[in-house]
């Protein structure tokens, strides 16, 4: 009886520990990229913390967050002094690396309320890091350079870099979107916005890759009217003047061909001389109408009647400022009778 | 009887050891136990003698220290033996919650009989110890004659060739103890083997062929029942009618006198040679018999016997050690 | 078929206990009472919900595996039900395996249950259950029977209070073995660091199990992970009731 001990025991013990070594490696590489790569950032009783919350850390986490909440709002009424703040939120998101709105809620009080935006953006990078498909957390550190830092050089174009990166998750909601484009046009940021527009392409939203698509063969239209501009250039140093038309780019031996537009649309010149593509503009106007009927359609729900011109969108503050009419040559047709735009 | 036989240990003991490796208590000690085919055995023995111990290491739940038990040629220890045994402990429990039919039906599936085969097991056993009336209650309810009837049932399912019994009447009221006596005595017929422990002297005497007594650990004797006891007639009452009181008898009878009842003047002696010569000192006198009893011992007064000669065979040990 | 019919019996008697139905009550109550919490704080009602649906889960999972498991072989000594039982044609490893099985059927049941609970809880305040939820409620099933395996164990060789006792030190302390990782970057020498490494793969990391925080979250775990922690719980797992079993196989009763 007592031989059966010496035998089977030890090979269960040991068929455990083939399991083991087989297996807890395999399981740590998966697991690696969250738990290694900072244990030298942080307080040893941080981490220790984690350890021994046997399993309940995503919990505690909540209840930390819970506090965090409290803390923030209790300090806000009070002496406006934020103190623990960005450490509650190390401890917090330390012991639970996935927790998005810790990241994006704590990244966003520490640079409005506690104005250390340096904290801010650490967590925020440390929350990136970790949640690459968050789209919140670069959304809010494109907050922190547009208004924090809105004063320092590069703050643009670094919040509209930022932004690319949140519209690039693939799970940006719209105005997300619109935001990032247009800063990204305004500063011309035309790798970073195809970079965005790229990785949108293999997002999971079929309404998102059909919006990639043809967001990209819009940035090509827009990179041909900038070539088409500098053969303009090129013309008018050659001749002495502007091209009348487009297509005297042809006959003027500047180019072989009128570039075609994917889209469908067509390059012409407009009266400053400058290249401009029907679609880019059409859709432009696309863009702007359906803010204007957002607003138009505010001031007959708050005021009962209709505008009596787009000016009045301006003045009851609906709008910030009339978008111009894509098109030089025309202008919004508004009829306050009906409401309607064209 | 035949000569076969079916539980045999050898030199079967069980030793105690406290925590630091002394020895506590020798429970059994160098038991030898021969019980033959078809007999029912008496195992007897104070409490705390070692019989639950014995007992116990027969069914396999106890380790023996050292010395082995076998049962129809098979160690204890294996499986197949337990399949040849059923067992009755003292003071039976059972799953509280289940009713005495789904209990059978457990112990069934563990002796591995399929649906069928359970089915027939609980006819039976329902009608041998009379189960059908509480079928259908909880074992929690039932009191002690009900709960030793179902031990019993379930000691007999896969109908094993050996019966182990610990105790089986005590606590029982008259009628319970005759029922689980009756019982036996039905097992007995359709030829299995009985090995039963006991304290309750008189029950033994009904329904063993052989007993053996175990004092502190120890078998000092086993045998027959009627040839153990028969050697002893220990003493001859003698009541006799129509005589003129104890002293009218020749003296040697003097002392042998007891009592005077209404029946007449008792005596006791101590072998039938004196009885006869006092039967014929009575009618010499012109008196009567009316009453000639031999006293044979009982088994409590054997058993009592040996309880006394090992004590003191244990005490003049003590005082030799010491 | 003598394992399955002590499991079955394990199962019916454990289901009576009423210990277990209080520990459900409470469960229920922690997990209905979760919205709560979600009312205070921003932005993440849902996942406190879920946070605690698994935390309670584990929990109570782990309460009713210690305490059932402990006792389950002790109480049978305690009130003899176990010697008619051992006197059977049975190998004694069968009737530990037997009484495991039924607890594990037990903890299945109650898993289930509370899973129902949390999951219809969680539609109705129109939150979404993705994978991960329920592979997160597959680990903590997978650690309980390990666990279970463990409290087996004890129960055959000491009494309930200290097993439960021990049981519950090492689930403890073997959920933060990634210590014996993590710290060693900060300590120089390298002979000591291999040691606790050693020590590391010896003992079971019950934190493999964990994945309840990407569950919250709404993360997917990827299903090769899954696997290889399962394999790595059904090693320790036999491990354990191979030591039961001879821990059980020459015991006195």
């Amino acid at each position: 009886m007592i031989k059966r001990w010496l035998i089977i025991a030890p090979v269960a013990i040991a068929l455990a520990w083939v399991c083991s070594f087989t297996a807890q490696p395999r399981i740590d590489r998966i697991r690696a990229p969250q738990t290694l790569d900072e244990a030298l950032l942080y307080l040893p009783n941080e981490k220790l913390l984690t350890h021994f919350t046997a399993g309940m850390s995503s919990i505690v986490a909540d209840l930390l967050w819970l506090k965090c909440v409290q803390y923030t709002a209790l300090h806000f009424i009070s002496d406006r002094k934020f103190t623990w703040l960005n450490h509650m939120c190390q401890t917090i998101t330390r012991l639970d690396p996935y927790f998005v709105s810790v990241y994006r809620y704590g990244g966003m009080f520490l640079a409005s309320l506690d104005a250390n935006d340096d904290a801010s953006l650490r967590l925020l990078h440390a929350g990136m890091k970790r949640n690459p498909r968050a789209w919140e957390l670069p959304y809010e550190a494109a907050m922190v350079y547009l208004l924090n830092r809105r004063s320092e050089p590069g703050a643009q174009e670094t919040a509209a870099a930022y932004l690319g990166m949140a519209v690039a998750t693939g799970n940006a909601p719209r105005f997300v979107v619109e935001v990032a484009q247009g800063l990204l046009n305004k500063h011309n940021l035309v790798d970073i916005e195809k970079g965005m527009w790229e990785a949108m392409l293999k997002s999971d939203n079929e309404l998102m890759r059909d919006l990639a698509e043809r967001k990209l063969l819009e940035l090509s239209a827009r990179e041909t009217c900038r070539k088409l501009n500098e053969a303009v250039q090129v013309f008018a140093q050659r001749y002495g003047r502007m091209p009348q038309e487009i297509n005297e780019l042809v006959s003027g031996e500047i180019l072989v061909s009128l570039p075609q537009d994917p889209l469908g649309g067509q390059y012409f010149l407009d009266a400053d001389g400058v290249v401009q593509n029907t679609s880019l503009l059409d859709t432009e106007i696309e863009r702007h109408a359906v803010a204007l009927r957002r607003a138009i359609d505010e001031f007959k729900a708050g005021n009962g009647r209709w505008p009596q011109h787009l000016d009045e969108l301006v003045q009851r503050g609906l709008v910030a400022e009339m978008p111009a009419y894509p098109y030089k040559d025309r202008t919004w047709k508004y009829d306050p009778l009906t409401g309607a735009l064209e | 009887m035949s000569s076969v036989k079916v539980i045999v240990t050898e030199a079967l003991t069980k030793v105690y050891r406290s925590h630091l490796g002394k020895v506590a208590a020798r429970a059994v000690d160098r038991l030898d136990l021969e019980i033959g085919e078809n007999e029912v055995f008496g195992f007897l023995g104070q409490n705390g003698a070692g019989k639950t111990t014995t007992i116990k290491m027969l069914c396999s739940l106890l380790r023996p220290t050292s010395g082995r038990a076998c049962v129809c040629g098979k160690d204890v220890r294996t499986r197949e033996a337990r399949r040849l045994i059923g067992y009755l402990p003292e003071n039976p429990y059972f799953y509280e919650y289940l009713t005495p039919r789904e209990t059978l039906d457990f112990y069934g599936q563990l002796a591995g009989l399929n649906r069928a085969g359970r089915a027939k097991e609980w006819a039976k056993l329902s009608e041998l110890l009379d189960l059908a009336s509480i079928a259908s209650q909880r074992v929690r309810e039932f009191s002690k004659g009900m709960r030793q009837r179902l031990g019993f049932a379930v000691a007999l399912v896969g109908d094993p060739s050996v019966l182990i019994l610990d105790e089986p009447m005590s606590g029982l009221d008259p009628l319970g103890r005759r029922r689980i006596r009756e019982v036996i005595m039905q097992v007995h017929a359709a030829g299995k083997t009985v090995f039963f422990s006991s304290h309750l002297l008189g029950d033994v005497e009904q329904i063993c062929d052989r007993v053996g007594i175990l004092v502190r650990g120890k078998l000092t004797v086993t045998g027959r029942l009627d040839e153990l006891l028969t050697r002893r007639i220990r003493q001859i009452e003698i009541i006799a009618a129509g005589i003129d009181g104890a002293h009218a008898m020749p003296p040697e009878f003097r002392n042998a006198f007891v009592r005077r009842s209404e029946d007449g003047e008792h005596f006791l002696v101590g072998d039938m040679e004196s009885a006869n010569r006092l039967v014929q000192a009575v009618y010499a006198q012109g008196g009567r018999l009316f009453s000639f009893v031999p006293v044979r011992e009982s088994l409590e007064d054997y058993f009592m016997h040996q309880q006394e000669a090992a004590d003191a065979s244990l005490g003049s040990r003590e005082q030799h050690v010491s | 078929m003598r394992v399955l019919a002590v499991a079955s019996n394990t199962f019916r008697e454990a289901v009576r206990d009423k210990v277990l139905y209080v520990l459900l009550f409470f469960a229920g109550v922690t997990i209905l009472g979760s919205k709560a919490l979600g009312w205070i704080s921003i932005g993440q009602d849902i996942k406190i919900v879920k946070d605690i649906s698994l935390a309670a889960i584990t929990v109570f999972g782990v309460l009713i595996s210690i305490f059932v498991g402990t006792s389950l072989i002790y109480k049978e000594i305690d009130k003899r039900t176990l010697y008619t039982i051992l006197c059977r044609p049975l190998h004694r490893y069968e009737f530990v395996l037997g009484k495991y099985l039924g607890l594990s059927f037990l903890l299945a049941l109650v898993t289930g249950v509370m899973t129902g609970v949390a999951c219809v809880y969680v539609i109705v305040l129109g939150g979404t259950l993705d994978g991960t939820f329920f592979e997160a409620i597959l680990l903590i099933y997978v650690e309980l029977l390990l666990i279970t395996a463990f409290a087996v164990l004890l129960s055959a060789v000491t009494s309930p209070i200290l097993g439960a006792l021990i049981v519950f030190s090492l689930f403890v302390l073997c959920n933060a073995t990634n210590i014996l990782i993590d710290l060693p970057q900060q300590v120089k020498g390298t002979g000591f660091k291999q040691v606790l490494e050693t020590i590391y793969y010896l003992v079971p990391n019950l934190s493999n199990f964990d994945i309840r925080a990407e569950a919250a979250n709404g993360r997917a775990v990827p299903a090769a992970y899954i696997l290889w922690t399962i394999l790595y719980g059904a090693g320790y797992t036999v491990m354990l009731l191979v030591l039961a079993s001879l821990a059980f196989q020459d015991k006195d009763v």
